[in-house]
């Protein structure tokens, strides 16, 4: 009998902003009337909503509202739906203008955004081993007939994102600890806890 | 499936996070020294074979942290009836612990917990 754990996937995992002319323009959802001019861009403090950290987003500002919004710096972080809030006190005016970010504002993500989980059988499990902050390894206790030295042994990698962070042995015993379960109850499919509410990008085996 | 503590892992020494090892077909238990005569690493010899001829899977549970030895005779005798127990109630996942731990001071008891393990093909008649 096979039994398995069910590895989360990130359906809108965080991102780094796509660093382009005019990338967020599109995705301005509150204008101003009446902001001050900025005839060249000029980058401008924002909020966000997400925990997005350090993108950087130029403005340019005519007959009081914003015309074109730009990154110059992506960060990282940020997800769908996360909105940039720039305060009337930093572009002036009466109105804060509101970016709320879409999946073209964000650079391509190798998640999953059908799938929930990933399946991955533990019979043939060999041991949970540590990667790194973003990686986790399940080695199998079966052979790789293609692969040389250390991958000579078949292996899941599962991969992370890096925001929220976690650390190589919270994923190596946020793993372990579905697998032991599983192993314990053949009737469970135990789904993996990642502490830090880290989530999974991908599962590949090789 | 056995599981092991993992050194440094959780909120203290004295609660550490756990990590697991597959036990099903194992067919020899042995330690290793990582330098000289200091035993610091147990090897789980499996009968499963790789892709190379000669060669079979081998797990290393490495529990290197400093200059002394942690794995004993006693430790593998020891795994090997936990691995003999675990095979005998499938759906059970004991814990293994060095017999050191059991007497250790709380700051010294993460030099007996894992610091790595790896599974890799090697040839037995080579070693």
């Amino acid at each position: 009998m096979s039994n398995y754990i069910k590895i989360p996937l990130a359906n809108n995992p965080a991102r780094s902003l796509v660093n382009a002319t005019g990338s967020l323009t599109s995705s301005i959802t509150t204008n101003s009337t009446d902001a001050t001019t900025l005839a060249s861009p000029t980058a401008k403090a924002f909020t966000t909503s997400g925990n997005g950290i350090s993108g950087v987003v130029a403005l340019t500002v005519a007959a009081g509202a914003v015309t074109v919004a730009s990154t110059t710096s992506g960060g990282e972080g940020y997800k769908v739906g996360d909105t940039l809030t720039f305060d009337k006190s930093v572009i002036g005016g009466t109105t804060d203008v509101v970016i709320t970010l879409a999946a073209g504002d964000l650079v391509a993500s190798s998640g999953s955004s059908t799938e929930p989980f990933f399946f991955m059988p533990i019979d043939n499990v060999g041991a949970v081993v540590k990667g790194s902050a973003t990686t986790c390894i399940v080695e199998l206790k079966q052979a790789n007939a293609t692969g040389t030295g250390a991958d000579k042994v078949a292996k899941y990698t599962i991969t992370m994102d890096d925001v929220p962070a976690t650390t190589a042995l919270a994923l190596q015993a946020d793993v372990a600890a579905a697998v032991i379960k599983a192993a314990s109850a053949e009737n469970a499919q135990p789904e993996v806890k990642f502490t830090s509410g880290a989530e999974c990008l991908a599962v590949v085996l090789s | 499936m056995i599981k092991l503590p993992i050194y440094n892992s959780g909120p203290t020494a004295l609660q550490p996070r756990y990590t697991c090892v597959n036990v099903e077909d194992v067919y020899q238990v042995d330690k290793a020294a990582t330098s000289g005569s200091v035993y610091d690493v147990i090897h789980i010899h499996y009968s499963t074979p790789s892709f190379d001829a000669g060669d079979f899977l081998r797990a290393s549970i490495d529990y290197t942290t400093g200059t002394a030895t942690v794995v004993t005779d006693q430790d593998i005798e020891n795994l090997k009836d936990l691995i003999a127990s675990a095979n005998q109630n499938p759906s059970s996942t004991p814990e293994f612990e060095l017999i050191g731990a059991r007497s250790a001071s709380a700051s010294d008891i993460i030099n007996y917990q894992v610091v790595d393990i790896q599974i890799k093909a090697e040839n037995p008649a080579a070693v």
